[in-house]
């Protein structure tokens, strides 16, 4: 079968379909507004989570808690919850779109884990208000809140992927 | 070579689905002289139908950059139409060809009441659609599509309008997926016309649904068409219906949901609310008979999934079910609805005993039976990898009877020495706390008390 073929069809497998992985360590992570983010479990307390960004281009980065207080492993570098999410960014969507979305030059095949995306930060620490992050989860996870379904729903036979 | 063969006229309106769609890629704020010819050929296919004065309208309005929504509306009318037409000579060949089946045509349904904070929303939902189409395919970026995901958030939380927002859900997430588009080897645009021209059709009206009977009788499911983009799943439950009179017919139980993207295949199920499916998703992982009485059954084949009219019945012999009515040409297998109408809408079931496969001269994977011949469907392969492998020692299998571009088979049961393999066989649709779902909501439920 030609791509000719393939790119005419109706339906097709179009999205990249993102890699199931396990959320324990860090709940989310997503590429998107020009920023890598994520919001990770506390290694120490089960009752804390940090909101982790490193930003496009300049790869400026920072860790905080959801009490709005500094990652304190932020001295000298980025933290192990930045590490960890961007873990968890190659494992979703693969290193060639991590690498995309923070617009960093290198092969996507050197990039096995987050710690070889840290090599190619150039950026430093700088203070952002973290509430962003944290309402884009919640309304990632507002999906699940939605009703169900038991009407016909023909418009779904496109989708065959995801 | 498929036994289906193609119907008649197929590549003339195949031509006429290209000429328009050429636009949408280029964008209709930039057609030139030779895309403007194309509609007007096109408008002239409809001259003296229902359809003829709005599409000499449209393409007149739009020669003269007239970007009225109503010229939109017309574009995407004409186009289902010609779909709506290869849907039927479809239909009507895999039966003269000696595909077994009855089938039953279904009238258009009285239009749904609007409601009028949806109808709002629904109007957002064709200024965007409207946007993307002058734009065109190949130019749509981030700043084309951002604005819209508000509105399409205020749809998603309202169950009247799940059909509409899961459309755009998929689509606004594909076009994301996708960008940079002018980056992509291949655009799909033929697909992304026919999701565009879904959706325009999809936001003027709420769904709306045909007559509907009580049914009640021996229902046997065979199998899933699982469904799904990032942020929805939607699986189909195909099954044959005994009813406790009357001839055998097709019917299909639609159970949808919202859900994340991180969710492998098995949890996906279980965003569906076990109070409600725990039965239908009982019956179909053990195999069982589902004993219904009084079920809403749709014009369009479509049962209405309530469980308190349903009871779980002894084992339920899948494949004998399947051997023995699926092809009978008295079973009844009803149409799509009206507006419905598409070739991606052609799933007629199929049974195939004693099957083959084999790789075409072009590479293509030929299943066969008893001299019947069609393309297994590669994209919709249901358990990944080398379709050849699954196929290796399987006696009998049951799958629908699909076109696009040309005839494919995608697969619902394989069975091998009466072991059947099919999608979604170990779903469970209990959430534990160990599992993705269980861990999102335990995170979010912190994070919402640390916050206040």
């Amino acid at each position: 079968m030609s791509e000719e073929q393939i790119s005419d069809r109706s339906v097709q497998q179009v999205q990249h379909e993102a890699m199931s992985r396990k959320l324990k360590k860090v709940p989310f992570v997503e590429i998107h507004g020009g920023r890598v983010a994520g919001v990770v479990s506390s290694g120490s307390s089960a009752e804390r989570v940090y909101v982790s960004f490193i930003d496009a281009g300049t790869t400026n980065y920072y860790c905080s808690t959801n009490n709005n207080r500094p990652c304190g492993g932020l001295r000298g570098g980025p933290c192990k919850h930045i590490k960890s999410m961007l873990d968890e960014a190659v494992i979703q969507y693969g290193a060639a779109k991590v690498l995309k979305g923070l617009k960093i030059e290198a092969d996507p095949a050197t990039i096995h884990r987050g710690s070889d995306i840290v090599r190619h930060l150039t950026g430093s620490k700088v203070k952002e208000e973290a509430s962003i992050v944290f309402s884009r989860f919640l309304s990632y996870l507002r999906q699940l809140e939605n009703p169900n379904s038991v009407m016909p729903s023909p418009e779904m036979t496109w989708f065959i992927v995801g | 070579m498929d036994s289906l063969g193609m119907p008649e006229g197929m590549a003339e309106v195949e031509g006429l689905i290209s000429k328009i769609d050429e636009c949408f890629s280029l964008g209709f704020s930039r057609l030139g002289s030779e895309q403007l010819e194309g509609l007007a050929s096109v408008a002239r296919v409809f001259s003296g139908t229902p359809l003829g004065e709005r599409m000499k309208d449209a393409v007149e309005g739009l020669a003269r950059a007239e970007f009225r929504e109503e010229h939109f509306v017309s574009l995407a009318a004409a186009r289902q139409s010609l779909q709506g037409a290869q849907y039927d000579a479809l239909l009507d060949q895999a039966a003269s060809k000696g595909v077994g089946f009855t089938r039953a045509a279904v009238n258009a349904p009285k239009k749904a009441e609007p409601i009028p904070e949806i109808a709002t929303w629904m109007e957002s939902s064709r200024q965007w659609l409207v946007e993307v189409a002058l734009a065109g395919f190949m130019q749509v970026e981030q700043e084309t599509v951002l604005p819209f995901v508000a509105t399409l958030e205020r749809l998603q939380q309202r169950e009247e309008a799940a059909r509409l927002a899961m459309l755009l859900s998929g689509v606004v997430h594909e076009l994301f997926d996708c960008m940079p588009i002018g980056n992509m080897v291949h655009v799909p645009i033929r697909r992304w016309s026919d999701l565009w021209a879904r959706a325009m059709i999809s936001a003027l009206d709420l769904p709306a649904y045909p007559e509907s009977e009580e049914v009640s009788g021996a229902l046997h499911l065979t199998g899933v068409d699982l469904r799904r983009h990032s942020h929805a799943m939607s699986a189909v439950f195909y099954g044959v219906l005994l009813p406790d009179d009357g001839a055998a017919r097709h019917v299909r139980l639609t159970a949808s949901g919202y859900k994340v993207d991180v969710l492998d295949d098995d949890e996906l199920w279980q965003v569906l609310d076990e109070t409600v499916f725990d039965a239908l998703i009982e019956a179909y992982t053990r195999a069982k008979t589902l004993n219904i009485k009084g079920m809403r059954l749709l014009g369009s084949g479509d049962l209405i999934w309530d469980s308190s009219r349903a009871k779980i019945a002894a084992k339920s012999d899948v494949m004998s079910v399947a051997a023995q009515h699926i092809n009978a040409p008295d079973t009844v297998l009803c149409d799509a609805m009206p507006l419905d109408r598409h070739p991606v809408q052609v799933a007629v079931p199929v049974y195939m005993g004693e099957c083959e496969v084999k790789t075409s001269d072009d590479g293509a994977l030929m299943l066969s039976s008893d001299g019947f011949s069609v393309e297994l469907d590669a994209e919709r392969g249901f358990m990944g990898g080398d379709l050849t492998k699954q196929f290796k020692g399987v006696d009998d299998c049951v799958g629908l009877l699909r076109y696009d571009g040309r005839w494919l088979f995608q697969p619902l049961v394989l069975s091998s020495k009466g072991k059947l393999t099919r999608q979604g066989q170990s779903a469970t649709l209990k959430i534990k706390s160990s599992s993705s779902i269980g861990i999102l909501k335990e995170r979010a439920s912190m994070l919402l008390r640390k916050k206040s």
